[in-house]
């Protein structure tokens, strides 16, 4: 279920945690650093927040957020560029020119499949994000963790099933 | 393909997905929107609550800080013990793990129930044997932290330097106060700790130099490891010498770079492989290099400038 957006704290924390890894996890695909992606996104939620009474969202709280942390994240680069000058800052100023909103649906996507991932025993997990986000074949896992080809196909059958029941109701996957 | 597949499959660009404890963030958000606000109130106003504030706060502090010593005191009484044993002597742990003293004092639980990990505390020098648990083994020594992963390892400590010698399994060592500065020891590694710096015994050929260690002061700060890798320069200089490809991969080239290098999984090297380097060259260099010896090769990753080291063409993969 989406959040209402920012009208009042409880619904403000709601979508701050709905969306705060996504959005860390987004911005570091252009900042590749963990703790600037942080600043960025805790910015951005700041910025909003200081203007939750006035804000009319027209689109979507997903669309906006994505607007606001991409200005906060050129806002950051450009705050940098002036602390030092590189050329690496000016072709990374273009990328997250180049950006738009669908880039951010696949960390959407991967926050849900964490969260339904969330009580799964650690090695069970592994073995999926071997194979699912790492590309790696069941043989190439069974290899890598010593295990046997079959446990790999249980686990990774197991942990998909869980997956789908608790995504079922998500609007992003099942509308 | 399942729907679930094809979701996922857009996903398989995401390589690192760090996920945050989100209450933990939303308050760190909710105390940098509180504090901002308290900035925009009258000074005199605020600057009384904030005093109290602090205040009420300090005693709230002290509280916590006297119950948390209270209660850790308390606690291993009855399940940690002390040995003081004399090099040959040693102890077996209820996991069927040991340790053989070599001239040592080890503090030790004596149950692991109710236990998140193994922990051991060192002064002097010991042996380990441990045996595989779900519980992580660490052992204490000096300013070190042994994150045992593996089995069998030495450690070594005299006034100013602590050796560790991994003898089977893998065995990762950090500083207690500053957790970033670590290394990783495959078997057969040895290292040694000296001054705030791991160095790693294996790799040098060279006479053991230490004076260039000595004047550089022990800090924390942002950047610690990339001073360390200049100040190992000189040493490993002179000649071009032979290291293990694993110590090369993961303790140079990836711990420095973490930014830009990656090492893709699905590459098996043999961290036991030799290679002859001079690690004095930026890592650039140093990856064309053993593309150049056909050890790997690369690929562009997804930021700018960024790498992932590979399986050498020639393996056919």
């Amino acid at each position: 279920m989406l959040p209402k957006p920012f009208a009042n704290k409880a619904d403000f924390e709601i979508t701050f945690k709905d969306y705060f890894n996504p959005l860390v996890n987004f911005v570091n695909r252009y900042l590749n650093d963990f703790e600037d992606s942080r600043e960025v996104v805790q910015n951005t939620f700041i910025k909003i927040w200081k203007q939750k009474d006035e804000i009319i969202i027209k689109t979507s709280a997903k669309s906006y957020l994505y607007q606001v942390t991409r200005n906060t994240m050129i806002d950051f680069v450009r705050n940098q560029k002036n602390k030092k000058a590189s050329d690496l800052t000016d072709q990374l100023m273009a990328s997250i020119e180049d950006v738009t909103e669908e880039q951010l649906d696949p960390y959407i996507v991967r926050q849900a499949v964490e969260n339904a991932m969330k009580d799964m025993k650690d090695k069970s997990k592994e073995i999926f994000v071997l194979n699912k986000f790492e590309g790696l074949t069941y043989e190439e896992i069974a290899d890598y963790l010593n295990i046997s080809k079959r446990s790999v196909e249980d686990n990774i059958y197991r942990v998909s099933q869980q997956i789908k029941e608790r995504l079922k109701n998500h609007p992003y996957f099942f509308d | 393909m399942s729907k679930l597949d094809s979701i996922l499959k857009q996903n398989a660009e995401i390589k690192d997905f760090q996920v945050y404890d989100t209450q933990v963030e939303w308050d760190l958000f909710l105390e940098k929107v509180e504090n901002s606000e308290k900035v925009e109130s009258t000074k005199t106003e605020s600057t009384k609550i904030f005093t109290f504030y602090n205040f009420l706060r300090s005693v709230a502090a002290i509280f916590v800080l006297v119950f948390f010593c209270i209660w850790t005191l308390k606690k291993p009484e009855n399940i940690r013990n002390t040995f003081e044993a004399a090099a040959g002597k040693s102890i077996e742990l209820v996991d069927g793990s040991t340790i053989l003293s070599q001239g040592a004092t080890i503090n030790y639980p004596t149950t692991f129930a109710e236990q998140n990990t193994r922990t051991i505390y060192l002064e002097g020098n010991a042996t380990f044997d441990v045996k595989k648990s779900i519980l992580p083994f660490y052992v204490y020594a000096g300013k070190l932290k042994v994150d045992v992963i593996g089995t069998k390892f030495d450690i070594v400590q005299t006034k100013d330097t602590i050796n560790i010698e991994n003898k089977e399994g893998t065995v990762k060592v950090s500083e207690i106060l500053n957790p970033k500065n670590a290394v990783t020891l495959y078997q057969g590694d040895k290292f040694q700790y000296i001054n705030g710096q791991f160095k790693n015994l294996n790799a040098i050929e060279v006479t053991k130099d230490t004076t260039e260690f000595t004047k550089k002061p022990v800090e924390v700060s942002p950047e610690p490891k990339k001073k360390e890798i200049k100040e190992t320069k000189p040493v490993v200089a002179e000649t071009g010498s032979t290291y293990k490809l694993g110590s090369v991969l993961k303790d140079y080239i990836l711990k420095q770079n973490k930014k830009v290098v990656k090492i893709d999984k699905k590459f098996k090297y043999d961290p036991e492989m030799r290679v002859k380097l001079n690690l004095n060259l930026p890592y650039q260099e140093l990856i064309n290099n053993l593309k150049n010896k056909g050890i790997i090769d690369t690929q562009p990753g997804d930021c700018e400038g960024c790498i992932i080291i590979t399986a050498p063409k020639s393996l056919g993969k």
